[in-house]
């Protein structure tokens, strides 16, 4: 009864993780096509919660990485398996929640990753955790996919510019606007196959840990695809706008056809790591396309905020790995598998998550602010060429 | 790259990642393009100019192997992962 009470709590939980993980994520599918106004900003996040649901459901892959190649799943089935996971949903949470508060376009596979580390750590040793996985499977693929996505989409940028020139200003960002809704679209559904499964992957670990599943043969149930996908699209259409918001606006100034190229070049990256089981980070793989776009058209970009994201996700893994450790030592004061200590830390994260939120609330940033629809394809190409046009919130 | 003796980049698979965003990315820019300009000598979006019968067909004909290109392209990528083992 107690073991079933904690996984009760920790698919809570993981399932607030997820709703997280839209609000904070997802939205970044549809950050430039806000910011070139080729979406209104609720239209944008609805359908990118509506593929978000749909790409849920088309792979597994990243799920069985973060089930079964971050840590060893021997230790997650022992008796305080659970609580090192709930460890780990608490760091992430948080993490995502402080990063958010910021305005940071943080990872949020980082930060379950790292809670999953941290909290494993704090456990039972270091021995617990596949530091070769880590390096293989998520850190080296997270370098290389911002670099690879960003020189892409400065070539597409710098493509798309060469066809401007013969298409005209009107018609080439006009039509690229088109584009961008497709794009999008592309972009959200890469990144239901791939986000909505990190999530799957934690619940799946849990369920391993109580003899739900086994390791050896691995499989996410239904029930855990519907409520994963249905958290992370709610999440989705919520808004994350403080994110939408630097990443549209703050990292460069963006035109319908970088939108497009960035967008481009960023679901074709999560598509092909996804693919290969790599559970990448969407956020990082955009800002990569976002500055790439910039780069393409050799304009300002403001690496402060790009160094800024960039020192956010060094400390991800470092950072949500030390609050899932903490979480970890506050639940072990309670004894292992003790429904108390469980309460006690989802309590916890509860107030800061709390606190986090009333804290944002006072620099809030809603879809109004961000709404650029009304901007026509002539303002965007006097914008680009230094006239005056109503800027949405950068602050 | 090594770690401890094991290798911790799939280089092949990093490469064929960098095909694909190479093709996804950068190529469907220049075929979205081309698809846009197609549309322009058919006369599609552009009402002010006066275009000929030749020119239509020929913006059409570009226009709808530029779309089915992309088109296809995504569909690709759906399948691909759609087909990826577990």
């Amino acid at each position: 009864m107690g073991s079933t009470l904690i996984l009760v709590i920790m698919v809570a939980t993981a399932v607030a993780f997820d709703f997280t993980n839209g609000f904070h994520d997802t939205a970044n599918a549809v950050a430039t096509s806000i910011a070139t106004g080729a979406l209104k900003p609720m239209v944008a996040v609805i359908m990118s919660g509506c593929l978000n649901f749909l790409g849920a459901f088309i792979s597994i892959s990243v799920a069985a990485t973060i089930a079964t190649g971050v840590v060893d799943p021997s230790v997650t089935s022992t008796a305080g398996g659970l609580e090192i996971v709930l460890a780990a949903l608490t760091g992430a949470i948080i993490w995502n929640l402080t990063t958010w508060c910021l305005s940071i376009p943080s990872s949020s596979s980082h930060a379950i990753i790292g809670g999953l580390v941290g909290a494993a750590v704090a456990a039972v040793g270091s021995h617990a955790v596949s530091f070769h996985g880590i390096m293989e499977k998520v850190v080296a693929p997270a370098v290389l996919a911002v670099l690879i996505c960003g020189a892409v989409a400065a070539i597409g940028t710098f493509a798309a510019y060469v066809m401007v020139r013969r298409l005209g200003d009107r018609q080439a960002r006009t039509g690229y606007r088109y584009g961008q809704i497709g794009s999008a679209a592309l972009v959200s559904l890469a990144h239901g196959t791939n986000d909505a499964q990190k999530t799957m992957g934690i619940i799946a670990l849990a369920l391993i840990s109580t003899g739900h599943i086994s390791a050896a043969h691995f499989y996410v149930p239904l029930w855990v695809k519907f409520v994963c996908a249905g958290a992370i699209s709610l999440g989705t259409v919520t808004g994350g706008w403080r994110i939408i918001n630097t990443m549209g606006n703050r990292i460069t100034s963006i035109e319908s056809p970088q939108g497009f190229a960035a967008e481009a070049a960023s679901g074709s990256v999560i598509l092909a790591s996804s693919y290969y089981g790599y559970p990448l980070s969407t956020t990082q793989v955009v800002s990569g396309g976002v500055t790439g776009a910039g780069i393409g058209k050799k304009q300002p970009v403001h690496w402060a905020v790009f160094g800024q994201m960039v020192s956010a996700w060094i400390l991800t893994i470092p950072g949500a790995g030390i609050v899932a450790a903490g979480a970890w030592e506050i639940a072990d004061i309670f004894g292992q598998n003790s429904k108390v200590g469980c309460i006690v830390i989802v309590a916890i994260t509860i107030v800061i998550a709390a606190v986090l939120w009333t804290i944002a609330q006072r620099s809030a940033i809603g879809a109004k602010d961000l709404d650029r629809t009304n901007v026509t394809p002539e303002q965007e190409a006097a914008r680009a060429a230094g006239g005056d046009v109503a800027s949405p919130a950068v602050a | 790259m090594l770690l401890f003796g094991d290798p911790i980049i799939d280089w092949s698979a990093i490469l064929k990642i960098v095909i694909a965003a190479l093709i996804g990315g950068s190529a469907i820019v220049i075929v979205y393009g081309f698809l846009l300009l197609g549309l322009k000598y058919a006369g599609v979006g552009d009402p002010g100019q006066t275009h000929t019968e030749r020119s239509k067909m020929t913006g059409y004909a570009i226009a709808t192997i530029c779309a089915i290109v992309v088109i296809g392209v995504i569909a690709l990528g759906i399948y691909a992962i759609i087909q990826k083992p577990s």
